[in-house]
């Protein structure tokens, strides 16, 4: 065992490894993922899919029907309403609208998702593809700082960049995507260093394809399922890390509708209007649940072997 | 052996003064000047000239991190706190205690349910248990830890009134900040109990073992459950280390006096060394727990040799 290393890879990483480096071996069920899901009678997936696209298109639409204004000025006049008549979801403790807010947190949310999963995977992969094709003195060092990053509570790390950053919305995004990069890294490290050892990648090299197209035209490609499996999953996190943070006062400020700190202003009413909590508390979990569900499918999808091999 | 447990503790050292470099330069990229919001809003330029100076302030970085450390080592100081002008150590002291009793509450509930119901699952593999932990686990890691702490205040404080909501003193107070803590991990733990035991249970020892007449239960939580515990004590230091993560959440949830809330107290008034001095307690932490792991690791698999 290396002395060095602080922390032991997370188990999802210890999982994945292996199952990453099959995925290159082993040929996909034919069709689409959605056929797929239809043949292997994965209903759960399925809706959790469906749910998924109707939140997003939801999103989207969200401006058309709440203006911002509706759901940020506040109206003591109609304050803590519950459920019914002209508000569906009712009204919080300023009186604005709960289904508009939550629509409309759903934008904050997912953009925070989608931009951190997006800049961490940037840099991950790139990192881990370097540090998998290449092992040296620098690469075998960046590795441990990554070893090392990962120990440290994400929470936490993300904690210190909002310190820093500041509360908003890109300074969130910032956060979640420094602090769960070194996942990536290390997750994407072990199946390029498997391909570089595969024949057609010796033999491009053999026939003269530099490093870098080497890296983008042959090993990126058959890296991308992991991609987006690992993107998948990594929305779930990257939706609790930040609402997470926004809980505790870290996220975007006030009026901004995010679901952590809708959560967190509903305490002071929570025996009274439980109303104000259920509301974006179950938004929030539905979606987490919903991209984690996607993702399981997605992975056995990519790779059939992991659920065998799952027992 | 003793020779790796040597360096490993000597390894400590370099990487607790990592540690705290990483976290006096993030610190210091904070916006804004220090001793400006040290002094308040409408101090007076000499004053705050003076607390520049004492704090060293005025000094370049290098210097200043050396001023840090050398209280820190010396003096055992961490600066104090700009708003309440108590030492951070003092603060540090205080809520600690509290932070290190949910955490060890929460971590000890994660293993004592996670890995008996992930034993069980593992004799009876795609069995009704099985299955329901399968579905259990994707819901315990899609959970917010907050969402699940208010959802149960919700049902055992205001309607069932069995439990104090909030606060920290008695153990029924312990309970539900516990419990919120505690329950991603039992998903956790119990996936991979689950998953190393069925590895170790199809191995040929243990046919063995069940050959020679070794009845049931001894040959599962002895000779299985030894070789088995492996997994499971290599990701022990991560999970802590994310444990405590989650503890900064649940101590705001249940108004728990631990380091998290203290911490993040401070950085919503930028109170710079209380902030400093309890991410390096925390930091601290995750490293000593790592180091334990490590060295748990070498008690526990003998096959592991140290070079």
């Amino acid at each position: 065992m290396d002395s060095l290393t602080l922390a032991s890879p997370t188990p999802e990483a210890a999982d994945a490894a292996p199952a990453a480096v099959a995925v290159a071996a082993t040929k996909r069920p034919a069709g689409g993922f959605l056929r797929y899901l239809l043949r292997a009678r994965r209903w759960v997936a399925m809706l959790s899919l469906g749910l998924l696209s109707l939140v997003l298109i939801a999103t989207l639409i969200a401006p058309w029907i709440y203006d911002w204004k509706s759901v940020t000025q506040v109206n003591l006049d109609h304050a803590l309403l519950g459920p019914g008549g002209n508000f569906w979801l009712g009204t919080d403790e300023l009186g604005r609208d709960l289904l508009g807010r939550v629509l409309w947190g759903a934008r904050i949310t997912l953009t925070v998702a989608f931009g951190s999963v997006a800049m961490g995977m940037a840099v991950g992969v790139s990192l881990g593809a370097l540090c998998g094709y290449y092992s040296n003195a620098a690469t075998a060092t960046i590795m441990r700082l990554m070893d090392f990053m990962i120990a440290f509570p994400r929470t936490l790390v993300a904690i210190m960049v909002v310190a820093v950053a500041g509360n908003s919305i890109l300074s969130l995004t910032i956060a979640i995507a420094i602090s769960t990069m070194p996942i990536y890294v290390r997750f994407f490290a072990a199946p390029v260093q498997a391909l570089k050892r595969r024949e057609f990648v010796l033999a491009s090299r053999a026939i003269g394809v530099g490093d870098l197209s080497l890296v983008l035209t042959h090993i990126i490609p058959n890296i991308g399922s992991l991609i987006i499996v690992q993107a998948t999953t990594s929305l779930a996190e990257a939706i609790l890390i930040g609402s997470g943070l926004s809980f505790l006062g870290l996220g975007p400020p006030p009026p901004i509708p995010e679901w952590g700190a809708m959560i967190a202003n509903s305490r002071a009413h929570l025996t009274s209007h439980p109303h104000v909590l259920l509301v974006p508390g179950c938004a929030l979990f539905v979606v987490i649940l919903s991209f984690n569900l996607v993702g399981d499918a997605l992975r056995d999808y990519v790779d059939p072997r992991s659920r065998q091999s799952s027992r | 052996m003793l020779n790796y447990v040597i360096r490993r503790l000597l390894l400590f050292v370099p990487m607790l003064i990592g540690v705290s470099i990483a976290v006096f330069l993030v610190m210091h990229a904070i916006p804004g000047d220090m001793a400006r919001m040290a002094a308040g809003p409408d101090a007076a330029e000499a004053d705050i000239e003076q607390i520049r100076q004492n704090y060293g302030l005025d000094k370049p970085l290098h210097q200043q991190y050396f001023l840090y450390l050398k209280r820190l080592v010396t003096e055992g100081d961490l600066g104090e706190s700009f708003q309440t002008y108590a030492p951070v150590t003092e603060g540090i002291a205080r809520t600690l205690p509290a932070t290190l009793e949910l955490a060890t509450a929460g971590m000890l509930l994660a293993v004592v349910m996670g890995v008996p119901l992930g034993i069980a699952a593992a004799l009876r593999p795609r069995g009704m248990l099985d299955s329901a932990l399968t579905a259990l686990a994707v819901v315990g890691i899609s959970a917010p830890g907050f969402f699940l702490g208010l959802l149960m205040m919700l049902l055992f404080a205001s309607t069932l009134g069995w439990l104090p909501p909030t606060g920290r003193g008695s153990w029924q107070q312990l309970v539900m900040p516990a419990l919120t803590l505690a329950l991603p991990y039992v998903a956790t733990f119990s996936r991979l109990a689950r998953s190393s035991m069925l590895d170790v249970l199809g191995e040929d020892y243990i046919r063995t073992a069940y050959a020679k007449g070794v009845a049931k239960p001894r040959v599962v939580l002895r000779h299985a459950l030894a070789n088995a515990s492996i997994p499971l004590v290599t990701t022990f230091g991560t999970d802590f280390g994310r444990l405590l993560g989650g503890a900064v959440i649940v101590e705001t949830v249940f108004a728990w006096p631990g380091m998290g809330r203290y911490m993040i107290d401070a950085i919503m008034v930028r109170d710079i060394y209380v902030v400093q001095g309890t991410i390096l307690v925390f930091a601290a932490l995750v490293v000593l727990i790592n180091l334990l792991v490590d060295l748990a690791y070498g008690l526990l698999d003998p096959r592991i040799t140290y070079a």
